[in-house]
């Protein structure tokens, strides 16, 4: 008796410590929980801002102790983006779908959510699997502008 | 809207050497399908664009408008070293990369997929090249 009743404590924190991992966190969980869930699916993914069209931060997620200005930060991602986009605009090619700001060792990708309700700016390390984010960032994307629909 | 010819008379001697400078990048890189030299205020100096109804006096502008943004986020994040901003569309890419001197920017256009190691390999090269062609000439 006493052995079964052990084994049932073992699979529930099992089950607790399976809840308390970020993969079994879904797109569909808050905000917040998205960018963790970000940051943690992409190595060399060292931080993740949403900013809203006018360029202020709405929500962040890093893997250190923010060292940065977000609101001049997010402020200038955005504003490189519709700069960006007026470039193209002006070279008569098609839309503009991401900026990256590139130096040796790192990059920051920004790049809007479908309906350009807002920016996502992503600060990675140079050696990032681009072909990973590319895959995941649309779907941050699509979670991020369900969620400020919602508010 | 004056055209890419018309600018690169008015540059001079230095369009001239730019003129080849250009050419010989598109030459070098096969993905690219133009290219442009930006005085450091944002006016067109030299370029060989495809020829089609191109706003270059904006376009130039904003790319310098891209660079300053992209090295104030960088500044922000306290990254030091930016080399270039990418802008990215469904069928190309254009780089905005200022000279090491920031006395110039230089815009690519290039076909998407490119040969991205050939582009970086060039790119720097192209980007001293340009500063020494500008050496002593005041920037507008």
């Amino acid at each position: 008796m006493a052995g079964i009743r052990q084994n049932r404590v073992i699979e529930v924190e099992e089950e607790r410590s399976e809840e308390m991992r970020p993969g079994r966190i879904s797109w569909d969980a808050p905000l917040q929980d998205a960018l963790t869930l970000f940051l943690t699916s992409v190595s060399g993914v060292l931080a993740v801002v949403v900013a809203d069209r006018n360029g202020l931060p709405v929500a962040s997620a890093m893997r250190d102790k923010p060292k940065a200005d977000l609101v001049a930060v997010s402020a200038m991602a955005v504003l490189a983006m519709e700069a960006g986009r007026s470039v193209a605009r002006n070279l008569q090619i098609s839309a503009a779908s991401t900026v990256t700001v590139e130096g040796g060792t790192w990059k920051v990708v920004v790049s809007p959510t479908p309906t350009g309700l807002a920016n996502l700016l992503v600060m990675m390390e140079g050696t990032t699997n681009l072909g990973l984010l590319k895959l995941t960032l649309p779907r941050l994307a699509d979670a991020v502008e369900r969620h400020l629909e919602t508010l | 809207m004056p055209t890419a010819s018309v600018l690169e008379s008015d540059a001079g001697e230095s369009g001239t050497a730019l003129d080849h400078l250009l050419g010989a990048f598109l030459g070098a890189v096969p993905d690219a399908t133009g290219i442009v030299v930006a005085s450091e205020s944002g006016k067109p100096i030299a370029s060989k664009l495809p020829a089609e109804r191109i706003q270059l006096i904006p376009a130039t502008a904003l790319a310098k408008l891209v660079a300053w943004a992209g090295e104030a986020v960088a500044a922000n994040l306290q990254l030091s070293g930016m080399l270039a901003v990418t802008i990215d569309g469904p069928a190309w890419k254009v780089i905005v990369a200022p000279t090491p001197s920031h006395a110039a920017v230089v815009l690519v256009t290039l076909e998407k997929p490119s040969d991205a190691p050939r582009v970086q390999r060039a790119l720097p090269g192209l980007l001293r090249a340009v500063d020494r062609s500008l050496g002593g000439r005041t920037t507008q």
